[in-house]
């Protein structure tokens, strides 16, 4: 996979490129945000015509298991499901990217925030693209690292307080994963991912439960699972939109797509059937009390921010349980789940922010009637609260059809019940996505204000939002990919 | 390839995307001249179908959406019911598209409006002609959410934007249950091709497994289609304009339901207890929305509970196994209530009211109106030779032949049907004049009129035709015939007595009667099923919210502490062998 080394080395070389041009800052006055946000998305979509040229070679092979060793000396392996997140998180990168290029006032420090993204996505592709524990774990630290400088951006209080409970929480959780390896790697003497398997087969019993439900529970922690998820509204509801945007999507789907890169090779195992059965269960227990917690939790709120970040827990807790089915078809429907809420939830977020960056005013009291004024506005809002509850022509539609296919085709009791919670809790989520519809768009402004141009910066989640269309209109395109 | 098949719904979706265009180069007053030519467009392509159709026949054009376990195919039915169906479907939308021409011209934000029925046609139209279940489901939900937009499209109104979401909600209820129906037939029969679900059902009957496939697929037609208890969005729905009341929520979305289940007939004609549910479904929607229809005041809300009760006798028609009866009284009841709709936002637009206690004496200021108004009402009472009254015969004659139960519920919805079909014409049109009126505009009074000569000619059509489903049968039986004159005269002679001959004395008659009071507030509230719904609301939702809350305290040492309670819980389980 020269490819993916290539894309790594490009990228981190952009950001380290970005801190660079970012010292003659004095130089570039107003146009500081162009200068160096220019640099980091040359980098992104450099690395992204890399993909996309390595694309064909890489379908010919059936399923990619090709360990190389990298200049970290580390193991990679990379098959056709994570090569549609790799594409998710480069999308949603690079909308984010233009979008703070575009946005970006000159006193923001862009060099700095270009060279978190960067990192932030690098990482993201290395946890993807992981063959070992140890490697996942090393581009998860990355990713740590990323999510914290990026949410404590702005240097305010609020943001300050929110990268610290993201950091304290994450680090409890990488602990509890870094015990779980131990346990692994004292049972087997492999740090590899296959070596689970061996595990499994070698009827460990409950070491090896208790060894999965470790890394679990560790990862699980980062892609804010309940009761491990409450880190996940403070630190993208109260912080700015492209927080939300790039952090939400890349940071809890990239370590959703590690645990499923976990559990996928218990799959044609011939694992004992009572421990792969006990993984079931916990899965589905954390997975239905997540989609629980999230539409709920949503409903409860006023602010639109903290309000979809909840819903990012709830769809965290849809993926989980396509994942928990440990079946392809429900490895398939989890990556086309992941793709197509990257999509729709990093164009909400970054919605919020054409209203304003900051977490008042994005009270859903406040911004109400702003769709009625600026009707295109209203127009985004509304396709994209459509596009959340699965509505067609949107892309989600499809993916929502393929978890409840996948939890029916198991043919158990136990999954046709988790179905219908699933459906039940897209129907929940309905309600709180019309009141964003209904605040936003439908109810008249109590104090009429002069409509104000568009920004530029539109242009990105109408974008993430026709490419939500287009997987919706036209699904065998992206599911060929990952089929 | 047929072009016609795909032609009549990509067009008016193409046109519904064109519309924002038209709008910005020809000004928002284009959009309607525009909408009218794209409908009629359709109901061109629509006629050219109709009459060129001589076999059926299922056309693909490839896989729409395929992983290794699943293919679905993008495909069109062709067969009598979609042709039928189609035709009727791009009538009514031409109709009521020229009215709401007159009808909106004032109105603000028609550039939205057109974008979305026409949006609406073309959907509605993709769900007729759909040749496989998930696409058909695909389509079904784009009605459900132009519905909805079209509900609030007044949304300055508070009412309006309640009634979008009630909607949405309550019809997306059912379509959970229609949800898990199509991909239950995908994962158990690798198909949901209608033509693969019928021969499956005939060679192998209905299993455990079609069984509740067939059950959850009534749930989902009882959403749309506005059965009881999933009936309580249509009458708020009322808050819409009038076209979008009389195209969506009176002749053509709710009838998707009924459609649904005449697709899926060959599972309701091999089940009795299916076939019994939904005759037991169809009875009771059709007591309800009669009942409620006899206590309301607001006019569009008396048609609104009026069309609950006449989906209510498909219902029952298709429980009966009288698929072609229910199909007939859709077509039936499709036109002539578009015809009372249009009537109704006539006066509605004359005066300024909904509230038919502030109405009266309209007949000689609004000529045609009324005229309109007579012929709905006449039809739907089932005076002979009308419309009206062939179609509720085929299905009458038809359940005096098989259940006697459901005959006689029947002839009891139709007293009914007189007594709030003679109400709503003698309190509008009768009696003393309060206000006063001018007649509708010409651009207003043509459709109506279309729709007069088709409730007095449509069933010389529907006789005739021999090609799509068996003739409608022009033959009486005598018993069914009288039940439905006596039913008529008697619903007649009530109203005459209580709403025209002495209204103060009936009114004073049910102040100075407790029981008779709390029955019309009872009515007047449709049986309280909203009550029943918050109740439910604050039991289950409003706890569970409450509860989330309480978890997220935003305290880290909480948070942290939640985290390694988990964990040890976990353990304890994995421990003790739970796990």
């Amino acid at each position: 996979m020269p490819f993916l080394i290539t894309m790594l080395e490009i990228q981190f070389s952009g950001a380290m490129l970005a801190l660079v041009v970012d010292l003659g800052q004095s130089r570039y006055g107003r146009y500081r945000a162009y200068v160096t946000g220019s640099v980091a998305l040359a980098a992104l979509i450099t690395s992204l015509i890399v993909f996309l040229f390595s694309w064909s070679p890489v379908f010919s092979l059936p399923v990619l298991i090709e360990p190389i060793q990298s200049i970290f000396s580390s193991l990679y392996s990379l098959d056709r499901l994570g090569l549609l997140v790799i594409l998710t998180v480069l999308v949603v990168g690079i909308a984010v990217g233009a979008y703070c290029m575009v946005s970006f006032s000159p006193d923001v420090k862009a060099g700095p925030f270009f060279a978190l993204l960067m990192l932030l996505v690098t990482s993201s592709i290395g946890v993807i693209s992981s063959g070992d524990f140890l490697t996942l774990f090393l581009f998860w630290t990355g990713i740590s690292v990323a999510a914290f400088g990026l949410v404590s951006f702005d240097r305010k209080d609020v943001s300050l307080e929110s990268a610290l409970k993201y950091f304290f929480l994450a680090g409890t959780g990488s602990l509890v994963y870094l015990f779980g390896v131990a346990i692994v790697y004292s049972l087997v003497g492999s740090i590899r991912f296959s070596s689970l398997t061996l595990l499994l087969q070698q009827n460990n019993g409950i070491s090896a439960l208790f060894a999965m439900v470790m890394l679990l529970v560790g990862l699980g922690t980062e892609a804010a699972i309940f009761p491990f998820h409450t880190w996940l509204p403070d630190a993208y509801g109260s912080t700015p939109a492209l927080t939300g945007a790039l952090n939400g999507r890349v940071v809890d789907e990239t370590i959703l797509f590690a645990m499923l890169k976990i559990v996928q090779p218990l799959v044609p195992s011939g694992a004992s059937s009572s421990l792969v059965h006990s993984l079931q269960i916990t899965l589905v227990g954390l997975a239905v009390a997540t989609m629980i917690v999230g539409n709920f939790g949503a409903i409860g709120q006023s602010n639109l921010r903290r309000m979809l970040s909840f819903s990012s827990i709830a769809q965290i807790g849809y993926i989980l349980a396509a994942i928990a089915t440990l079946t392809p078809l429900g490895f398939i429907a989890a990556v086309f789940q992941i793709w197509n809420h990257g999509l729709v939830k990093s164009n909400f977020f970054l919605l919020t922010g054409i209203k304003g960056e900051s977490y008042e005013e994005t009270d859903l009291e406040k911004m109400k009637g702003i769709g009625r004024r600026q009707r295109f506005l209203g127009v985004l809002y509304t396709a994209s609260s459509l596009a959340m509850v699965g509505s067609p022509p949107f892309g989600m539609f499809w993916s929502e059809l393929l978890i409840v296919e996948s939890l029916l085709a198991v043919g158990s009791a136990l999954f046709f019940g988790v179905a219908v919670i699933f459906i039940l809790n897209v129907f929940f989520s309905i309600t709180y996505y019309f009141r964003i519809i209904n605040k936003v768009v439908l109810t008249p402004e109590e104090r009429a204000e002069q409509t104000p141009k568009y920004p530029k910066s539109i242009v990105v989640p109408v974008l993430l939002l026709s490419l939500s269309l287009l997987t919706g209109i036209i699904p065998f395109v992206i599911l060929g990919i990952i089929s | 390839m047929t072009l016609a098949p795909w032609m009549i719904w990509l067009l008016p979706i193409g046109a519904s995307i064109l519309v924002p265009l038209v709008s910005l180069v020809g000004g928002e007053r284009a959009c309607k001249w525009f909408a009218t030519l794209a409908s009629a467009l359709t109901l061109g392509v629509a006629t050219y179908q109709a009459f060129t159709f001589n076999h059926a026949y299922v056309e693909t054009i490839g896989s729409w959406f395929f992983i290794p376990t699943t293919n679905v195919s993008l495909q069109v039915q062709v067969d009598s019911l979609s042709v039928l169906i189609s035709s009727f479907v791009a009538f009514l939308s031409f109709v009521i598209v020229i009215y709401a021409v007159e009808n909106m011209k004032l109105e603000k934000g028609q550039t939205k409006f057109y974008s979305l029925v026409l949006l609406f046609i073309g959907a509605m139209l993709g769900l007729v002609m759909a040749g496989n279940l998930i696409q058909f489901y695909f389509f079904w939900e784009i009605v459900g959410i132009c519905s909805a937009l079209l509900i609030a499209f007044w949304n300055e109104k508070e009412e309006a934007r309640k009634a979008g979401f009630k909607a949405f909600v309550v019809t997306r209820f059912g379509d959970i249950a229609l949800l898990i129906a199509v991909v239950l037939t995908l994962t158990t029969f690798g198909t949901t091709s209608f033509t693969s679900i019928s021969s499956n059902v005939h060679a192998f009957g209905v299993d455990p497994m079609w069984f509740l496939i067939g059950a959850l697929a009534i749930v989902g037609a009882m959403g749309k289609s506005a059965q009881v208890p999933l009936h309580v969005w249509l009458p708020d729905a009322m808050e819409g304009p009038t076209p979008v009341s009389a195209l969506i929520h009176a002749a053509t979305m709710v009838n998707a339901g009924v459609f649904l289940l005449v697709r899926l007939s060959p599972i309701y004609g091999a089940s009795a207890l299916l076939s019994g549910a939904i005759l037991v479904i169809g009875l009771t929607s059709m007591i309800v929305g009669a009942a409620s229809a006899c206590a309301e005041q607001d006019l569009k809300r008396i048609l609104a509970y009026s069309t609950i009760s006449q989906l209510g006798l498909m219902f029952a028609a298709v429980g009966l196994g009288n698929f072609s009866g229910a199909i007939y009284q859709l077509i039936g009841q499709g036109i002539f209530k578009a015809l009372a709709f249009m009537a109704a936002g006539s006066v509605i637009e004359a005066i300024g009211t909904r509230n038919i206690e502030n109405m009266g004496g309209l007949r000689r200021a609004m000529k045609y109106t009324y005229i309109a108004f007579l012929f709905a009402m006449l039809s739907m009472v089932g005076l002979p030779p009308l419309l009206g009254f062939w179609t509720k015969d085929s299905i009458l004659s038809g359940a005096l032949s098989t259940n006697v139960y459901a005959f006689l519920t029947i002839a009891l919805a139709s007293v009914l049907t007189s007594l709030y079909g003679f109400r709503a014409l003698f309190k509008a049109f009768y009696g003393q004049k309060k206000m006063d009126a001018n007649e509708a505009q010409p651009l207003m009074v043509a459709p109506m009129l279309a729709l007069i000569i088709s409730v007095l000619t449509g069933w010389v059509i529907l006789n005739y035709q021999r090609i799509f489903l068996p003739s409608l049968s022009v033959s009486i039986i005598p018993f069914a015939f009288s039940a439905t004159i006596i039913a008529l005269v008697a619903g007649l002679a009530l109203a005459y007595l209580g709403f025209l001959s002495n209204p103060s004395g009936a009114k004073k008659l049910v102040e100075s009667t407790p029981l008779l009071n709390y029955t019309v507030k009872f009515l007047s509230e449709g049986f309280e099923f909203d009550k029943a719904y918050d109740i439910l609301e604050e039991s289950i939702v409003r706890p569970l919210v409450r509860g989330v809350k309480a978890l997220q305290s935003g305290i880290l040492g909480n948070n942290i502490a939640l985290l390694l309670s988990a964990l040890v819980v976990l353990i304890v389980l994995i421990a003790a062998g739970v796990l």
